[in-house]
């Protein structure tokens, strides 16, 4: 019977039920053969430990699928509107973008922007000087840009809006080239000699 | 006596260190963490074990230690009052959890990490491993005691902070600290912290309200110092 069977079960001899006894820890945090230990620690670093990255940039399928058509837009605005590919079209390859993406986004392009900062670090001061002279100049400009808006509102009573298209200029035609004849007068009084 | 879940923040040279290290001077069964390997690693009576080879685990899984350094052979078979420091040199959070999980099935065991930051950093919930975790927020069921020093309280896991039973906060003058601060106590105690004295500390916990600590100002014993290597 039921309650026989459980009578005569084991009792539970461990006084932590819900712990870990010291042989099993130990056993999960020890590494006894050296051969494998070697070969472990030769791992790849990508392989080892490494925590979740909440930071980390996710390409979402709906950027392959606007990369995939972008592709196509150069051709589609200088050659023929028809290249200009359909979202049926760009979802077809969207799972291949995706992955090149990610790829370029974990991989390839930090490894670029270290290089660029590790072995050129002119580009980056140049990047930075570009970065200051195009705020002043946005500066700059949007202040002319607000002085012209307001010396166009002041001038705005002194200008009459047209209303009605003006004529266009009456152009005079001349059919034939008037003949001279000699001892005559022409059509403004003029004497021919 | 020590709470299940202790933590010392403030500044270097504030005396937080030597306040962990009075606080736990009755503790029967004790491991102390060192990641600098400076002052401690001269610390006299007690002993040192020096994990050499460690292999990070994979897919989240703890990490395993190769070798006589094992700290698993320092404590099989032991029985009884014990006090190590175990002094970590790299991979401070892996070998920290692999540690953690190696004193759950210790049991009865105060284990107190210098610099704390080093080991569970600032960042979400996953960002602790699962060990130290367990350590943290359950490691009273199995009788395992846990303090930390830290220098900034942004240094250290918000899991940490909050399931501290008690926080002794020493001399800082950094702003995020402060703004921590002020979850725990009132605004003037919160003010005081940047012109503590060494050695005083303004005390936090569930059991009572904050109070400024003056009373070991002077008193502390650190442990006796080796003769020099």
């Amino acid at each position: 019977m039921w309650f026989q069977k459980s009578e005569q079960s084991e009792p539970n001899k461990n006084p932590h039920p819900g712990g870990i006894d010291f042989e099993t820890a130990a056993a999960r945090v020890t590494l006894e053969d050296p051969e494998v230990a070697d070969a472990d620690t030769e791992l790849d670093p990508a392989d080892e430990f490494v925590a979740p990255d909440e930071e980390a940039l996710l390409i979402k399928p709906g950027w392959a699928i606007a990369v995939a058509k972008g592709c196509f837009y150069p051709a589609a605005r200088w050659v023929h509107p028809a290249y200009a590919i359909r979202d049926e079209q760009a979802e077809q390859i969207a799972p291949a973008m995706q992955v090149f993406l990610q790829t370029l986004a974990d991989k390839y392009a930090p490894a670029a922007i270290s290089r660029l900062a590790n072995r050129h670090p002119e580009f980056w001061d140049l990047v930075a000087k570009l970065g200051v002279l195009y705020y002043q100049q946005w500066r700059a400009v949007s202040q002319l840009v607000a002085e012209e808006e307001r010396a166009r509102l002041a001038n705005a009573k002194n200008v009459t809006p047209i209303s009605v298209m003006p004529m266009p200029p009456e152009v005079v035609v001349h059919e034939e080239p008037e003949r001279k004849v000699v001892g005559e007068r022409m059509r403004d009084g003029s004497l021919v000699i | 006596m020590l709470g299940s879940l202790e933590l010392f923040f403030g500044k270097s040279f504030t005396g937080k260190t030597a306040r962990m290290l009075h606080e736990i001077r009755a503790e029967p069964r004790l491991v102390l963490v060192d990641p600098k390997c400076a002052q401690l690693v001269t610390l006299g009576g007690v002993d040192h074990v020096w994990p050499d080879k460690f292999v990070p685990g994979k897919g989240g899984k703890e990490g395993r230690w190769i070798g006589e350094h094992n700290p698993a052979n320092y404590f099989e078979g032991r029985k009884g009052k014990f006090c190590v420091v175990i002094h970590f040199r790299e991979q401070f959070r892996e070998q920290l959890d692999s540690l953690c999980l190696l004193l759950l099935g210790v049991k009865n065991v105060t284990l107190a990490v210098d610099e704390l930051g080093l080991f569970i950093p600032a960042g979400n919930a996953r960002s602790v491993p699962p060990n130290i975790t367990s350590a943290l927020i359950s490691g009273r069921h199995e009788g395992l005691k846990f303090c930390g020093t830290a220098q900034i309280p942004s240094l250290v896991n918000f899991i940490a902070q909050s399931n501290a039973s008690r926080i002794r906060w020493f001399r800082t003058t950094e702003k995020n600290s402060l703004a921590a601060a002020l979850f725990s106590m009132p605004r003037a105690f919160v003010d005081s912290l940047p012109s503590l004295p060494d050695q005083v500390c303004i005390e936090t916990s569930d059991a009572r309200a904050p109070f400024r600590d003056e009373s070991l100002v002077g008193k502390i014993k650190i442990l006796p110092k080796a003769p020099a290597l």
